[in-house]
């Protein structure tokens, strides 16, 4: 939730930092204003793709699931330990 | 094949898709996704499970196959985790999920990424731990 400020006859809205960081709001970046029928939709303009709420609700989902087994996967199964050859002489 | 609700993989979200799950697994962010590589992936798997009138699982199978076994042409780094996790993930958006006993899911994704089996294995194999969610 943020709270609207009248600043020289603007209003002002502070966004929270960690949503403006999901949405790669920083100063200087234009901003699309869209009023619809539900609300004013807020949309950074020239910045990398951000991380849809959609798509990291289901990395969260998978992760719950496999997350610790997910790091072993790039990793070569064990191999058991390979006895050297006795050396000559040796028992 | 696609639905009303079907959701398939967006390249453009891989790429923040893909920073999240390195963060995760506790690795560094230099690293890569072949954006134009994967686009050519999703399509080709795409029109190969349309033209057999493939369902979610069969799409899945021939993504796996296409993307798990890719090395780190696709992700540049931990290759099999990313394109695991990015394919369970898109399961988990189409309503779906892939339950396998965590002492068998290191085993079988190795395998299907050593390319040690066949599509029509991991299709029969896979279907059967295939369950609704949501």
């Amino acid at each position: 939730m943020a709270t609207a400020h009248k600043v020289d006859g603007t209003i002002i809205i502070a966004i929270p930092a960690d949503v403006a960081d999901r949405f790669h709001l920083d100063e200087g970046v234009e901003v699309e204003i869209d009023p619809t029928e539900e609300g004013i939709f807020l949309r950074p303009v020239g910045v990398a793709p951000w991380f849809s709420v959609e798509w990291e609700r289901a990395l969260n989902a998978v992760w719950e699931q496999y997350g610790e087994l997910l790091a072993k996967l790039d990793t070569p199964p064990e191999e058991p330990p390979v006895e050297p050859p006795a050396a000559e002489g040796q028992a | 094949m696609a639905n009303g609700g079907f959701v398939y993989i967006d390249p453009e979200q891989t790429v923040p898709f893909y920073s999240a799950l390195l963060e995760r697994l506790g690795e560094t962010p230099d690293a890569t996704v072949n954006a134009g590589r994967l686009s050519s992936h999703l399509d080709r798997c795409m029109q190969m499970a349309q033209g057999e009138r493939g369902d979610l699982v069969r799409l899945f199978s021939h993504l796996a196959l296409q993307l798990m076994r890719d090395k780190e042409r696709t992700f540049s780094k931990r290759p099999v985790a990313a394109a695991t996790a990015l394919l369970l993930a898109w399961l988990y958006r189409n309503g779906t999920a892939l339950v396998l006993e965590p002492d068998e899911f290191v085993g079988v994704m190795q395998t299907i990424a050593s390319g040690g089996v066949y599509l029509e294995d991991v299709d029969g194999y896979l279907r059967q731990y295939m369950r609704q969610v949501g």
